[in-house]
């Protein structure tokens, strides 16, 4: 992504915008995926963020944080989306009792590498987590996104997407350690004996 | 590097974001610290899992659909959703402005029926069901507000769900006032100056426990107190509140209710 290449997208210009299209539809998808949890939604939502984008061009600045600002525009297209849906929960970061049910596969920890159960296990976590909880995994963990980039695709400061970023993990890992039976990763003492010593 | 300093940078360091020289202060502390290198594995581990549960697949010509799209847009060549232009136009303005009268003439007539009002206090807050005239409903509002932000929310939500307010001069929106801008202290003079009279009545379920029963009594008590300007009550009633509210959860219907006349 040189500099040239961003003002060549920011004009407008054919070939670099497919070629910017293309490469950040993952990015978008993800985001929209983890936020709007369903593949339908997702596809409408990632059509309705590049036209969004595409609407937007003039804005883009040749900065290095064009990767922030698809993502910015993604974050809060899906949070209109999920208000316009109703299915915006309206709860704080610091609300950590919402409701989270995780099937149980019956599998004991020796069967239960990262199976597609587990896999879609830790999305049902990471998709019953406060919106900003939600956003900041999405971006960081799951894009990989640098702190200052998701600061600035959320438009806040550096340490308060640290600080929920630390919350929002461990947060997860609560929720997740609560489920012993599907994880074979060390993310809880394998006995109670364990336990007792932390 | 400590332990306490270790995990104040460990999600730094786990996203690549610390710089050399305390990536090496990590690195030394973890070859040396059990506790904080199975720390840092289970958070390793966690943002593995949490970025393979990310790893899905992306539906197959979705650029494409992408563009498309963006194509479409293009040759349409206008905003996706516009009010029709009955809503921007000038008779529109008039009929909004006529409603917004209407709605506000309506309300005050409305408002002046009732002989009443009564406030309902489910889950902390405070609704108002019925009401008599603008002065009271602004002393409703008062009370409401007290309810979950005052010393005087004693009074309010010492009942659990419902206060009867038959208040019917200026001097109680003194005591609302007094409440939410001067505390305890300043209610109790408000009180006293304006010559309230109190009164607090409570029906005991026949099913309820006898521990709520006594409460109840001392709770009466220590209102009574504070009526007579022993500041020292509040706390104490606000106690004994909090333990009445928690054996009556179980309660459909209150108990308690707190008359000022």
């Amino acid at each position: 992504m040189t500099e040239e290449w961003i003002e060549r997208v920011r004009l407008g210009e054919p070939e670099a915008f497919e070629e910017m299209v293309h490469m950040f539809t993952p990015t978008v998808y993800k985001i929209a995926f983890s936020m709007l949890g369903n593949e339908h939604d997702a596809k409408d939502a990632t059509q309705e963020i590049f036209i969004k984008i595409f609407r937007c061009l003039p804005q883009l600045r040749a900065d290095g944080l064009m990767k922030a600002w698809i993502c910015r525009i993604a974050s809060n297209t899906c949070l209109d989306m999920l208000r316009a849906q109703s299915r915006f929960r309206g709860i704080s970061a610091d609300d950590e009792n919402v409701l989270f049910e995780i099937p149980d596969t019956g599998k004991t920890p020796e069967e239960s590498a990262i199976t597609k159960e587990t896999q879609e296990t830790v999305r049902l976590a990471i998709d019953s987590l406060p919106s900003e909880y939600k956003l900041c995994l999405t971006l960081c963990d799951i894009n990989g996104l640098s702190y200052m980039e998701a600061a600035n695709a959320l438009s806040c400061p550096l340490g308060t997407l640290k600080s929920r970023l630390s919350r929002a993990r461990a947060l997860l890992y609560k929720r997740l350690s609560e489920k012993r039976e599907l994880f074979d990763l060390p993310l809880r003492p394998k006995n109670s004996e364990e336990a007792k010593k932390q | 590097m400590n332990c306490s300093a270790f995990l104040t940078v460990l999600h730094d360091y786990i996203d690549g974001e610390t710089d050399p020289k305390t990536e090496k202060e990590i690195k030394e502390h973890l070859s040396g610290c059990a506790a904080c290198r199975k720390i840092y594995h289970e958070a390793e581990a966690l943002k593995n899992i949490t970025k393979k549960a990310g790893d899905i697949p992306v539906p197959e010509n979705l650029a494409e659909d992408v563009l498309g799209a963006i194509q479409k847009e293009i040759e349409e060549g206008k905003p996706r959703f516009r009010l029709p232009s009955f809503f921007t136009s000038w008779p529109m303005y008039v009929t909004v402005a006529a409603c917004l009268i209407l709605f506000f003439v309506l309300k005050d007539s409305y408002q002046r029926q009732f002989e009443s009002y009564v406030y309902t206090q489910e889950n902390g807050a405070v609704a108002l069901t019925e009401t008599t005239d603008l002065a009271k409903t602004r002393m409703a509002d008062h009370a409401a507000f007290e309810a979950s932000s005052s010393p005087y929310a004693f009074a309010v939500s010492l009942q659990k769900r419902t206060v009867t307010f038959t208040v019917a001069d200026r001097a109680a929106e003194n005591v609302f006032n007094s409440a939410r801008s001067g505390g305890t202290d300043a209610v109790i003079r408000a009180l006293t100056e304006g010559n309230f009279a109190f009164s607090i009545e409570y029906s005991v379920q026949k099913d309820w426990t006898a521990d709520y029963n006594k409460l109840a009594e001392e709770a009466t008590a220590l209102f009574i107190r504070l009526s007579e300007g022993d500041a020292n009550a509040a706390v104490a009633l606000s106690q004994k509140e909090a333990q009445m509210l928690t054996i009556s959860n179980d309660c459909a219907t209150p108990e308690l209710s707190l008359v000022i006349q």
